[in-house]
């Protein structure tokens, strides 16, 4: 039997209501209620150390130590916790230049991250200086729309990974962004880069469906919105909207690649009608972006996840 | 069936807020991990150290200025060298054009440390080479002369009310043939409106980044215990 999940608020009953069809049986209270909360950063791009306070845009705002501490306190308050980051890990310090990632990798196996993916800048070094600092990444890279058989990642990277939290099943998969214009040919290598919204449709499909999961997350780096006037150039490049408007089965995505500063995330409604909540903390560490969930596991009631935005 | 469906809603309604976000910002208000920091200490007293290492002793101080600049000249001049360097004759750059903008601040005369030439070059930029046709370098020529100069090396050129002298490589611009420039690939891209350097006929990416090449410069001449000269040759008049 397969189980389902319901995150939602009275509210939204009507539009619960509305998504409800196929019911075959059910499996009452399980589990009940069960918490859960996501941690989520992108774009920290080597900041090591909080911005100097003479900064004209960040005084003295971000840094690893202070968001390791963060961490610590929810993990303190909270049982069920995901940290996952989004991309560009690397690139934009010195800290990256000299010692190409190992302290970034380190502090972030230390807080206990459960899972990254690939941004662009991320195959600075080459796919080989990514692999050489991999030995100090206690988390794993998910990325499900590169094909990367030809190139020494296929090993290490996970298509998509369940994870298991309080006897939630929450399945994450990655999209990266097309490398070519973006990072020199000779770095990227053999990556091929393949049509981010038919893979999503392959690893919701199979997250929900297949592996029972009752949240899915799609981590990405693919960019916000291309629509701006800064984007200018790159008006068709495939970003987060699209493929929440474009999918289904997918309950979250968060994002990376424009540095966007989400403060709240954007809601948008799925092929089938539902929500999608799209989020992105800006970059450089300078937010750590934090989902508060409650998920009511009583089975066979929905026929996928339904997310409301909070209703204050 | 429906009536459990209701039942479900209005106990989860009870529950309250299922759904609650937070782009927590780091600031002064939460102390730093001791034991983040400790990972951090040496990796970063390391990276100081690094940084306050002089390269080179300066003659004079570099600075940055249009038409032509102390500064402007010495980089444009090394960045071509070192792009002459590293391609085959067949492909041998002929001018090197970039924007005053990317140099990020002054160098003082006297000890240059690495940290101040991230400091000049915090970005990543790499040299691209572009071929261009003598259409596209009128354009270039029409674009310092709206600029008032931008840091070029491998020409020499005047400015007149309507028309130009140029010289490249010590001979006049050829009408007949294409051109081999030096540039970075933000601006190969059209940054700083260099929109001549859209679609040329070729482009190569070196994948040498601008700062590796100042650095390797620098640390060049500090070890042969020579020191950094530049002076403005008159490379950029405008009538």
């Amino acid at each position: 039997m397969k189980r389902r999940n319901f995150i939602k608020q009275s509210a939204f009953a009507g539009a619960s209501l509305a998504a409800l069809g196929g019911l075959s049986s059910c499996r009452l209270n399980e589990l009940g209620v069960v918490k859960l909360t996501i941690l989520h950063t992108n774009d920290v791009h080597s900041r090591i150390d909080p911005f100097p306070t003479t900064d004209s845009k960040y005084p003295g705002l971000g840094g690893f130590a202070r968001r390791a501490e963060m961490v610590k306190q929810v993990r303190a308050e909270e049982k069920n916790v995901l940290l996952l980051d989004s991309g560009d890990i690397f690139q934009g310090t010195p800290y990256f230049n000299y010692y190409g990632g190992e302290l970034e990798f380190k502090l972030m196996s230390e807080m206990g991250y459960d899972a990254a993916t690939f941004g662009n800048h991320d195959f600075d070094n080459g796919i080989e200086g990514f692999t050489r600092q991999l030995p100090h990444a206690k988390f794993p890279f998910i990325n499900s729309n590169y094909e990367l058989s030809d190139t020494p990642l296929s090993e290490t990277t996970l298509k998509n990974k369940v994870f298991e939290k309080g006897g939630l099943r929450i399945g994450v998969f990655g999209l990266g962004i097309e490398l070519e214009g973006l990072v020199n040919p000779k770095l990227y290598g053999n990556i091929r880069y393949t049509d981010p919204i038919a893979e999503t449709d392959r690893q919701a499909s199979f997250l929900k469906h297949e592996a029972n999961c009752d949240l899915v997350i799609c981590l990405s780096h693919l960019g916000y919105d291309y629509n701006a006037e800064k984007y200018n150039f790159d008006k068709d490049r495939v970003c987060d909207k699209h493929v929440a408007i474009n999918s289904q089965n997918v309950d979250i995505i968060l994002g990376g690649h424009t540095h966007t500063f989400l403060d709240q995330p954007q809601y948008f409604t799925n092929k089938t009608g539902q929500n999608v909540m799209v989020c992105q903390v800006g970059w450089a560490g300078i937010k750590l972006g934090r989902i508060d969930l409650q998920v009511d596991t009583v089975s066979g009631l929905f026929g996928s996840a339904y997310i409301a935005p909070k209703v204050s | 069936m429906r009536w459990l469906l209701w039942l479900t809603v209005t106990l989860s309604a009870c529950s309250g807020s299922v759904i609650e976000y937070q782009a927590v910002e780091m600031n002064d208000s939460i102390l730093g991990d001791v034991l983040s920091e400790s990972i951090i200490t040496p990796y970063r007293d390391s990276l100081e150290l690094t940084m306050n290492t002089i390269l080179v002793q300066s003659e004079v101080p570099l600075t940055r200025a249009i038409p032509e600049s102390t500064l402007g000249n010495l980089i444009s001049d090394l960045l071509l060298e070192r792009a002459q360097i590293e391609m085959p004759d067949s492909l041998l750059p002929d001018l090197c054009l970039i924007n005053i903008g990317g140099l990020r601040v002054d160098l003082p005369d006297g000890g240059i440390s690495i940290g101040k030439v991230f400091e000049l070059m915090p970005f990543e930029n790499e040299l691209d080479i572009l071929e261009l046709s003598p259409e596209k370098m009128l354009e270039m020529l029409d674009y310092l002369r709206e600029k008032g100069g931008q840091p070029f090396s491998g020409m020499t050129l005047t400015i007149k009310p309507s028309t130009y002298d140029c010289e490249i490589n010590g001979k006049p611009l050829d009408e007949n043939r294409t051109y081999y420039i030096v540039t970075s690939d933000y601006l190969a891209d059209g940054g700083d409106k260099m929109y001549f350097f859209k679609e040329p006929l070729s482009r190569i990416q070196t994948g040498i980044k601008i700062r590796d090449a100042i650095l390797d410069h620098f640390r060049i001449v500090g070890l042969a215990n020579k020191s950094l000269k530049s002076e403005m040759d008159r490379r950029l008049i405008i009538e």
